[in-house]
């Protein structure tokens, strides 16, 4: 972790060049589960921004306080709170989307990261640039849920936000709508394609393979004649 | 300012203080914005007995919809007749089957809800003057808790018009489908009287290909078995004798 980062880059930094998703492959279950319609998927976003962001914040609050025997539990009780918080908070204002985002805002207590960003920052940084990075981890989560979930909608039921950009067959359209998009593997291919473009894109963020395939033996016998 | 972090005093210390402060901010939270989502599970509940009548319109006005077609009376359970000292804006079953004086508690309990009221609003809708189905509110424990639903039942009192789940807290994916619409539309037209005129619907594999028995029947839920008989004995309880039946009765031969 390089220690003077400028603010700026710590927002921006994990929407394209350190994903949370694309680079670290964290998150993923909420991904492929609230990514079938834009308006669960926008609502999930936010949540869980809010609560990396004010989780960071408050366990950077108190970092010099925490005995290193419990951190854990005292990260899993604010980031626990908040959680309850936010879940109450969409009952209350956003009944209808609350109901069919159902356990996942409460899964958000389990999301690795939140998890991760609260053990590996929060509990060494200070709470500005803890908050900062607890948004722009939020807001790069955001940016490939908000991505797959607009391919999703899209292709799968032909509209955005709920309003029509292709016109279904069923209502007298021209469009099919693929099944497979309003189902949870789609989102699979659809993040493996998007880290597929964006490691293209920044080719820096190629993993080393994990092993090297020995080069083949000559063989012996050449059906061609050599 | 730590100078023994690790201490077991400072640890408790810690573990109460944080405890505390999470806990009052969970409180408030919950508490403060408990008017609203009540509100949002009172429109919830005439949502779903819209749906059970089965003249929910999505995003049509449910206030003005409810109050145009749906009229609300009290009857006493046992006889089935109409009850006029009941005030059915403030009537609450569940409070109401918990007081000694209002309600009992149940031997035979086959949905497991312990106590029953002697009362229990009943919703009519009405069409030109005329009832034509009767949604009754119904509940009965699933596997992790009490499901709160409505049954609609057509003037005859013999035909299921359409049943919905509004509050439980069975297994998501599984035991929660109850409140699936497509599961809940195949309920739509069954028969659950047998010739004894006692209640027998089940939730079965594969419906039988005889029609007399198919209209006791209705597909279980994959994966559900025990919410799946929780419904069951729901439904067949409150359309028993200890239930809806004495006034089914009276609401047939009306007709």
């Amino acid at each position: 972790m390089s220690e003077k980062k400028s603010l700026k880059s710590t927002l921006l930094d994990p929407i394209l060049a350190n994903n949370p998703i694309g680079l670290q492959i964290l998150g993923i279950c909420s991904a492929l589960a609230v990514t079938s319609k834009m308006e669960t998927a926008a609502l999930m976003s936010v949540s869980l921004t809010a609560v990396v962001a004010c989780s960071n914040l408050f366990i950077s609050l108190i970092r010099n306080v925490i005995p290193s025997s419990i951190r854990i539990i005292v990260q899993m009780v604010i980031i626990a709170s908040l959680v309850i918080i936010v879940d109450q908070v969409l009952r209350a204002f956003f009944p209808d989307v609350a109901k069919q985002l159902a356990v996942f805002v409460g899964l958000i207590i389990t999301n690795c990261i939140v998890m991760g960003r609260a053990e590996a920052v929060a509990m060494k940084t200070p709470p500005l640039p803890s908050f900062i990075d607890g948004l722009g981890n939020g807001l790069g989560y955001s940016a490939m849920l908000m991505m797959v979930a607009t391919l999703r909608e899209l292709f799968g039921s032909g509209t955005w936000f709920g309003m029509t950009v292709f016109q279904t067959q069923a209502d007298g359209g021209w469009y099919i709508p693929n099944g497979l998009m309003l189902l949870p593997p789609s989102s699979f291919f659809i993040i493996g394609l998007l880290i597929w473009a964006i490691r293209a894109y920044k080719p820096e963020q190629n993993e080393a393979p994990a092993f090297v395939e020995a080069d083949a033996a000559k063989p012996l016998y050449s059906p061609h004649g050599h | 300012m730590a100078k023994n972090k690790e201490s077991t005093s400072f640890v408790v210390t810690v573990a109460v203080v944080l405890s505390l402060v999470c806990a009052t901010l969970v409180s408030l939270a919950a508490i403060s914005l408990k008017p609203i989502q009540d509100v949002n599970a009172a429109k919830e509940k005439k949502k779903n007995i819209l749906m059970a009548a089965g003249i929910y319109q999505e995003g049509g006005d449910i206030e003005a919809l409810f109050n145009d077609n749906i009229e609300v009376i009290a009857i006493e359970i046992p006889s089935g007749a109409a009850a006029s000292d009941i005030d059915v804006s403030t009537f609450d079953a569940v409070k109401a089957a918990k007081d000694p004086n209002k309600g009992q508690a149940l031997a035979h309990d086959p949905a497991k809800i312990g106590y029953i009221a002697n009362h229990a609003l009943v919703y009519q809708l009405v069409e030109a003057g005329r009832v034509e189905k009767v949604i009754l509110p119904i509940r009965g424990y699933g596997l992790w808790g009490t499901m709160f639903g409505f049954l609609a039942m057509n003037k005859d009192g013999k035909t299921v018009e359409g049943l919905t789940f509004y509050e439980h807290k069975e297994t998501p994916g599984l035991g929660a489908e109850i409140a699936n619409p497509d599961w809940q539309a195949t309920w739509v037209g069954k028969q659950p009287y047998d010739a004894n005129n006692i209640p027998k619907m089940s939730l079965v594999k594969s419906i039988s290909s005889d029609p007399i028995v198919a209209g006791h029947q209705v597909d279980t839920l994959a994966g559900a078995t025990l919410t799946s008989r929780g419904v069951e004995a729901t439904v067949n309880f409150w359309l028993g004798e200890q239930g809806y039946g004495p006034y089914l009765n009276q609401l047939a031969s009306q007709e």
